[in-house]
């Protein structure tokens, strides 16, 4: 997994916030587009292109798109076990 | 089928009843909420009007033509749905609102408990509406529930789910949110 592509497949689930706003250390709950709709398209990016089921306690642990990529790898990973 | 005045349900952690007067300083601070965003209907900002508005849909809800339902999370209101324009097998789902900051499976939840009410409470089978071609959020979630479109025009794309379409669906989104049925 690559922690930029990671990041654009995060940032096409959200389409009224600038690009420039995603970055590693962004407090993506903290932006004002973000809602149920933008965590249920995120949880289905996550399904669809990295194979990993996220569920609300991995969004509400994470706080920046950092800590969910971590997730999303660590998970990943394990399936690839 | 029609639905009583004290219809109640309770699924996935949520209650859901049909609205009455009483709640209409909550559907108007929800409906008025800044927060949340542009795609909803402007409603005045005015408790009396609103109950005024609820004794005329009760009159709706007799005739089995549309139902107003608020939802119910940890014993707050936290949201709100109707299936209006009742007619034979079809109907329509709309003016959802949920508050903001809730976890973000019970927004979800809630629009799946309105679809079951629409198809397995009241017996229909379609589900009609119409989403701005604007509003692509809104139409992604519509790909995900399983709308399909039957036509448009320059401003709105128009959708039919079908009860079959959303109940293949319906299982995907609740494995997806970890919910136990």
């Amino acid at each position: 997994m690559e922690l930029n592509k990671f990041i654009e497949d995060f940032a096409l689930q959200f389409d009224e916030t600038d690009l420039s706003e995603f970055k590693p250390e962004t407090r993506f709950r903290e932006l004002e587009e973000w809602s149920s709709v933008v965590g249920l398209l995120v949880i289905v990016m996550a399904d669809e292109k990295y194979n990993v089921r996220l569920n609300r306690d991995h969004i509400i642990n994470s706080k920046t798109i950092f800590d969910l990529y971590k997730v999303v790898e660590s998970e990943h990973n394990k399936m690839a076990v | 089928m029609k639905l009583t005045e004290n219809f109640k349900l309770e699924r996935y952690g949520i209650h859901v009843r049909l609205v009455n007067e009483d709640d209409a300083g909550f559907i108007v601070k929800l409906r008025t909420d800044p927060k949340l965003g542009r795609h909803i209907h402007y409603t005045d900002n005015d408790t009396e009007k609103q109950k005024e508005w609820i004794r005329n849909y009760k009159q709706r809800e007799k005739e089995g033509k549309d139902y107003y339902f608020i939802f119910y999370y940890d014993n707050e209101p936290v949201g709100l749905c109707r299936i209006y324009d009742v007619e034979g097998n079809y109907a329509t789902s709309g003016s959802w609102v949920c508050k903001p900051d809730l976890p973000l499976d019970i927004p979800i939840l809630t629009l799946i408990i309105t679809r079951e009410i629409m198809f397995d409470e009241l017996a229909l089978l379609y589900d009609r509406y119409d989403i701005r071609k604007q509003n692509t959020k809104s139409l992604r979630m519509n790909d995900l529930f399983g709308g399909t479109k039957i036509r448009e025009t320059e401003l709105d794309n128009y959708f039919e789910l079908s009860k079959d379409a959303f109940n293949i669906k319906k299982n995907y989104l609740l494995e997806l949110l970890s919910v136990n049925r």
